[in-house]
């Protein structure tokens, strides 16, 4: 997969969820408590202490039966100008130990004083349990004008107890590798703590979730080895 | 004669007495009567057939009148068979004058109030009065006024004669040979919103207007003149073509974009090449651009000295090498800058000089090391009190543009005779009174790095140029430090933290490292939003401080 190698270097624009970004991937209910049929989330993170560079989103998913579906806005906006996302996501989850996700989307970067760039989208992500641990696989696919880039994310998650330890790997299109550990623990089901470090952005993360009725609120630090502090919340509302 | 016959005389005799001059087509068109200096030789009359067919100079004399007595006297015969085409110039100078008249001859005119004319037999062909001469038997109703030395008075358009010698004639650069007005003439001038003298913080684009106008009687074609913009250093950099027709007297203002990336200063001249063109002079102008700021900076202000004691500015050369400031100056917010008074002044790296207006009063007053210099002029008396911002400490270099210019906050009445010690070297223009600390000592520490200064933390600043950049550009990174710094790292991150690529370490300063857009496996990156990172190292490896810019970085350019 990973001859598809990109002739370009760079990231994708993630959705400014305080708990993916902590455990590294998209790690959905784990560590949350039951998933919810319907869910909107929105999001912010102030990025490395930068006045001006910060990342802001919203999402919105559900469930008819067994076909989940999303969609998602995001934005990463700065002195110098912008990036954005926006995705749609269709899957199929015949039971609770499967999930599978396609996704397809467009990204638009505009620089200022350059003509914006757009760039298509496409995914895949993947989640299947076995008894204690769940593993999953998510692949991020973006072609640009004059190449395509791909990204892979493969994550374990182990629960024992009321805890759990989520190791994920990320390859990039250089098919440079960085891994990544996370703990999530629950108190009384209401209270999420996450701690987490990824070797491939250099950085320690840290957040609780709380969750209250069909709210839940989380709050994270990110702290980069060089670039500084960056700080962000999430709020969810379900039912 | 009866009494009514008397009047009737005596109110027209100053009709009788005008000049009758006949229309023969000969007119003088240019006269170049005082040339700076001694005028020998450099003397010039300009004669115009401005009849429909040849003319024949026979028996044709040019005299000259001297202002202060009566008559005429002859300055030139004309000499048998000399004919002046229809529309073609015929000129009498000396032998100094460019190009070489048609008839060399000494033409001994005076600087005014005089008069010439031009005669055959007793027809008077033309008259002029010049250099202010007023009495109406020598002039075409009124004479021409007087004109700078190096001036000539001249037809404007060429041949034009309406009987005033005031109207006909205005003052002109010297066109010996040439027509006054020229039929094909582009003139390039750069435009109001383009200073002359400017200084670029960084290497980049500069985006110069300049008018091109249509001085001369002909319609220039579009596409006919070439606008080209020469640097001095490297040779044209930039060129266009006027893009539509401009009719006489009309101007076209047309856009050059010039890529100056050396540090420096750069001479440019923008020409209009016209291969027609008939004037030179009004082809080029001259333009002077400083890429960069000479590290210079205003380290300390004593905007309060005690009661007989001189106010002073202390200047800092931050760089690792000479620098020559002969001729620059300093001012406050008013646009009125006193020049420090040094025949040459070369300050060495890291070394302090002092600015006041009575050096041997600031001796004798507080401690001075080093130089200390007084300035031309009026000493520009920067204020003390104001609350956050008293005042401004304006340094400019020899084309007036600024090097290093900060505010600083006003003083309270216990605070005189205390200076203000500038702590953050790379704060500009700012009110920010974290830029200052208060000396430590009274008097303060002109020429030497005062306690406050000492005690500020060692920095490293980046200045990224041009921000956006477009693949295939190069990003130039500016690092600049205070001392204590050993190394600057550079590198660039995407915003998940992710390292792209390093850009480099300095290691001494001021230094430019250069990025080509590449990440550490020689791709160039997506285009997108990136953050460069600048981190400072002391000489056993302990990080001060990171410098953070956000950095656009675009595929194609607009």
């Amino acid at each position: 997969m990973l001859a598809f190698a990109a002739a370009d270097a760079g990231a994708r624009i993630d959705f400014p969820s305080v708990a993916d970004r902590t455990v590294g991937i998209r790690a959905g209910a784990d560590g949350f408590g039951p998933e919810a049929p319907w869910s909107v989330e929105t999001g912010d993170v102030e990025l490395f202490g930068i006045a001006g560079l910060r990342v802001a989103g919203v999402r919105a998913r559900g469930r008819m039966g067994a076909v989940p579906a999303g969609v998602s806005l995001a934005q990463l906006s700065s002195p110098v100008g912008t990036e954005s996302r926006a995705e749609a996501e269709l899957g199929y989850r015949p039971g609770v130990r499967w999930l599978c996700l396609a996704r397809t989307g467009i990204e638009i970067v505009s620089i200022t004083g350059a003509p914006a760039e757009q760039a298509v989208l496409a995914g895949f992500y993947s989640r299947a349990e076995a008894g204690r641990i769940t593993a999953i696989a998510d692949v991020d696919v973006i072609s640009r004008a004059d190449a395509r880039e791909i990204e892979v994310e493969i994550g374990v998650v182990g629960r024992i107890g009321s805890a759990s330890i989520i190791a994920t790997t990320h390859f990039d299109g250089h098919a440079v590798a960085s891994a990544g550990i996370a703990v999530v623990s629950r108190f009384a089901g209401r209270l999420a703590l996450l701690a987490g470090y990824d070797d491939g952005t250099e950085t320690i993360r840290g957040a609780a979730v709380v969750s209250l009725s069909r709210w839940r609120v989380g709050v994270g630090v990110f702290q980069h080895a060089v670039l500084g502090v960056s700080q962000g919340v999430t709020l969810t509302w379900s039912r | 004669m009866g009494g009514g016959a008397r009047f009737l005389f005596f109110l027209f005799l100053p009709v009788f007495c005008l000049p009758h001059v006949v229309d023969a087509g000969v007119v003088v068109n240019e006269l170049y009567y005082d040339h700076p200096g001694a005028d020998a030789g450099y003397e010039f009359v300009e004669l115009l057939n401005t009849a429909d067919a040849a003319v024949s100079l026979d028996g044709v004399a040019l005299e000259f009148h001297n202002g202060t007595g009566e008559g005429w006297t002859v300055l030139w015969q004309a000499p048998s068979g000399l004919v002046v085409e229809s529309g073609s110039l015929f000129m009498l100078g000396g032998d100094l004058v460019l190009p070489l008249p048609d008839i060399v001859t000494a033409m001994s005119l005076q600087n005014g109030p005089d008069a010439i004319r031009i005669v055959h037999g007793v027809e008077i062909l033309d008259v002029v009065g010049y250099g202010g001469l007023d009495d109406p038997a020598y002039v075409e109703t009124l004479g021409v006024s007087a004109v700078d030395a190096g001036q000539s008075i001249a037809r404007t358009p060429d041949g034009r004669d309406t009987g005033d010698n005031a109207s006909d004639f205005v003052e002109s650069a010297p066109t010996p040979g040439r027509r006054n007005v020229a039929r094909h003439d582009a003139s390039a001038t750069p435009a109001p919103e383009t200073p002359t003298h400017a200084g670029l913080d960084h290497a980049g684009v500069d985006r110069l207007m300049v008018d091109l106008e249509n001085r001369g009687l002909i319609q220039i074609p579009a596409a006919a003149v070439v606008i080209s913009v020469f640097d001095s250093t490297v040779g044209d950099i930039a060129s266009t073509v006027n893009a539509s027709s401009i009719v006489p007297g009309a101007t076209e203002r047309v856009a050059l974009e010039v890529s100056l990336s050396a540090p420096g200063y750069h001479w440019l001249t923008i020409e209009a090449r016209y291969p027609l063109d008939e004037r030179a002079a009004n082809d080029r102008a001259s333009l002077v651009r400083r890429v960069g700021r000479p590290p210079l900076l205003v380290s300390e202000v004593m905007s309060a000295p005690r009661d007989g004691c001189p106010q002073f500015v202390e200047l800092y050369n931050a760089g690792s090498t000479h620098l020559d400031i002969t001729g620059f100056s300093i001012r406050d917010t008013r646009p009125k800058p006193a020049v420090i008074a040094a025949d040459s002044l070369i300050v060495g790296p890291r070394e302090f000089v002092v600015v006041t207006p009575d050096p041997e009063v600031l001796r004798s007053c507080v401690r001075v090391d080093g130089r200390v210099f007084d300035v031309d002029g009026t000493w520009p008396s920067f204020n003390k009190s104001g609350g956050s911002f008293a005042d401004s400490v304006v340094v400019m270099d020899t084309f007036a543009i600024s090097v290093d210019a900060v505010a600083y906050p006003g003083l309270k009445t216990d605070q005189a005779d205390l200076s203000l010690e500038r702590i953050d070297l790379f704060a500009s223009e700012t009110r920010r009174s974290a830029v200052w600390s208060l000396s430590r000592e009274r008097g303060g520490s002109p020429g030497r790095m005062g306690a406050s200064a000492l005690a500020s933390p060692p920095r490293a600043a980046c200045e990224v140029s041009p921000n956006p950049f477009f693949a295939g550009d190069l990003l130039r990174v500016a690092v600049a430090s205070t001392d204590g710094v050993a190394s600057v790292s550079v590198r660039i991150y995407d915003p998940s933290g992710r390292r792209v690529a390093d850009i480099g370490t300095a290691s001494s300063f001021p230094a430019v490292l250069l990025w080509d857009g590449r990440s550490a496996d020689g791709e160039m990156v997506r285009a997108g939003i990136f953050v460069l990172a600048c981190e400072s190292f002391t000489s056993d490896g302990a990080r001060v401080g990171v410098e953070k810019v956000v950095v656009g970085c675009a595929s194609h350019s607009p």
